[in-house]
């Protein structure tokens, strides 16, 4: 779907540039808040930077692209990581910390949070499910391929996910939801539910 | 979501797939705020022009303490002010903003904004002085319009090359305002991109009303990417064209060089240095995997090296490995996925050197 404004941006066309980012930058923006950067929108700018100035010799199709993308996202946020690691400890404006509380993450998913609350429950989940879950789901890649990025077996990748993937479904905001997007009708009146989660019916409103 | 996804793990339930669903929905408010400034930052980095400068402001994030020589290292830029640098490098760089900005001659917020902006390329910051720590440990040669000759020890650039900071003092602010004979210091190098290790020229041409300024000393200044400091890498004295010449023998990392003269600033040249990265097969378990072993100097710890493989549309990335402390990574390969394909590594540029290709190789049938 991408492959031809990737072989666009790589000649330097700035259509093709922004189909890219306008595909990638939100998942990107996700996977790194997934993993925990303190400032996902500084991360990403640096990998996209990175991605820019190597695009020219970049080969390969939308599959190596994400893969290549997500792989440069993954290395700046361990970096990220570390140099926090060596700073001293600071409050975290901003950060998944205001959603760490249990009933918080349960109110922002039913209350309208859509997407950052999704991020919030994956990001509860130990570090390497939720790395494993977020390069599977938000990444848009393929096992083997989460596995290099990770250094780790395929099979180690498979047992993270559905575990991963367990513990969400065993949430209480996750069966809470399982039950309200059942309904036939909305909590805001006689709105018929058209296949969306509720909340992004709310987000509409 | 992943179409595949309910293959590998089964029936997702309800609740499951809609958090799923939501996490790879469109775009949600905010996400994607920051198109405008990835345009600018695309049209200031695509080409390769611009790649040098930016590889050096894309990457100039803290420098390692070590490096930093104990000084606190400056803070993480925040993305907006990523993205303004690399669109403001595009703009600047073609006006007539960024002279001035070299020379230190801006009015100081705007100086100081300027140096927040293009410090990694030598932009001073309105109250910085540049420090002439010490020799510079490069040679020179006087005089010589043009010419490259290199005599070692010709001139220490010790005490008497430890004359008026560059651009940043206020010789620099004195050159285009001056009234009387209003001087200019252009500066070239001899190669913009170099292999670790060898030398570099730095050539230059002072000029009054458009004429070459014969007999007048001019010092090579040179701060290397990440640091602060500027140090005197040499003098040489213009010859009756105005013209002087520098040689920097031995370079190993990205540096940013200036010719200061009597009256007058050059712009900063920027010199990226390209490690050698070599690249060896050899054979792994069973005789199926092979591996291909990478080792390069002038590169750090943790740098980025990309495997490629040959393929009928050029050169296709493979995956990524991290240098060790000794310069060295692996990876393993497939003989029989990759039998008689040609592969090679690319160290990826970083702030303080350039990217650099490896020797190809051939990975030869299982068995």
């Amino acid at each position: 779907m991408l492959d031809a404004a990737l072989a666009r941006a790589s000649t330097g066309d700035e259509a093709g540039f922004l189909e890219l980012w306008r595909a990638l930058q939100p998942r990107l923006l996700r996977f790194l808040r997934v993993v925990g950067c303190d400032d996902p929108d500084d991360i990403a700018s640096e990998t996209w930077l990175q991605v820019v100035r190597d695009l020219h010799r970049f080969s390969g199709g939308e599959e190596d692209f994400r893969r290549w993308l997500f792989t440069i996202a993954r290395h700046r946020a361990v970096d990220a990581a570390r140099a926090r690691s060596r700073r001293p400890a600071a409050p975290v404006a901003g950060g998944l910390d205001i959603l760490a509380d249990r009933q918080q993450v349960e109110d922002q998913v039913l209350d309208g949070m859509s997407v950052q609350g999704a991020i919030a429950l994956l990001a509860r989940l130990s570090k390497d499910q939720a790395e494993a879950v977020a390069l599977r789901v938000i990444a848009g890649l393929d096992t083997p391929d989460v596995a290099r990025i990770l250094g780790k077996s395929p099979g180690a990748v498979r047992v993270a996910l559905h575990r991963g993937l367990r513990t969400l479904a065993a949430d209480p905001s996750v069966r809470a939801l399982a039950g309200r997007a059942a309904a036939t009708t909305s909590p805001f009146g006689s709105t018929e539910l058209t296949g969306q989660p509720f909340w992004a019916l709310k987000e509409v409103d | 979501m992943n179409p595949d996804l309910s293959a590998e793990t089964g029936p997702l339930e309800p609740g499951l797939a809609e958090v799923l669903r939501t996490l790879t929905a469109g775009p949600a408010p905010g996400e994607l705020a920051g198109e405008r400034d990835a345009l600018a930052m695309f049209r200031a980095n695509a080409g390769q022009s611009a790649t040098a400068l930016t590889t050096v402001l894309a990457t100039d994030a803290p420098a390692p303490p070590e490096a930093a020589g104990g000084r606190q290292a400056p803070r993480r830029l925040r993305w907006s002010a990523r993205w303004a640098i690399a669109a403001a490098t595009a703009v600047t760089l073609c006006g007539g903003m960024t002279a001035a900005a070299y020379a230190a001659v801006l009015p100081a917020p705007v100086q100081h904004l300027a140096h927040d902006v293009f410090g990694a390329v030598g932009v001073p910051d309105e109250q910085h002085q540049p420090s002439s720590s010490g020799p510079g440990g490069h040679s020179l040669q006087p005089g010589a319009a043009g010419s490259r000759r290199t005599s070692p020890g010709a001139a220490s650039p010790s005490s008497s090359a430890r004359g008026p900071a560059p651009g940043p003092s206020a010789s620099a602010s004195s050159s285009p305002g001056s009234a009387s004979s209003p001087r200019q210091l252009l500066a070239s190098a001899s190669a913009s991109i170099v292999t670790a290790g060898s030398q570099v020229v730095i050539e230059g041409q002072l000029q009054s009303s458009g004429a070459g300024v014969p007999g007048t000393e001019v010092t090579l200044w040179e701060r290397l990417t990440g640091h602060a400091a500027w140090q005197n890498a040499g003098n040489a004295t213009t010859n009756s064209a105005g013209n002087v010449a520098v040689t920097v023998p031995v370079l190993t990392q990205n540096a940013v060089f200036r010719l200061a003269g009597t009256g007058a600033v050059s712009p900063a040249v920027l010199v990226r240095v390209s490690p050698l990265v070599s690249a060896v097969l050899g054979e792994g378990s069973g005789g199926v995997i092979d591996v291909l072993a990478v080792s390069t100097q002038d590169a750090q710890s943790g740098n980025d090296v990309v495997l490629q493989v040959e393929t009928a549309s050029g050169w296709a990335y493979v995956r990524e490995n991290r240098l060790t402390a000794a310069g060295t990574t692996s990876f393993t390969l497939s003989g029989k996925r990759l039998q008689n394909r040609q592969v090679r590594v690319e160290l990826l540029g970083t702030l303080r050197h350039a990217g650099s290709i490896s020797n190809q190789v051939t990975v030869p049938p299982p068995g």
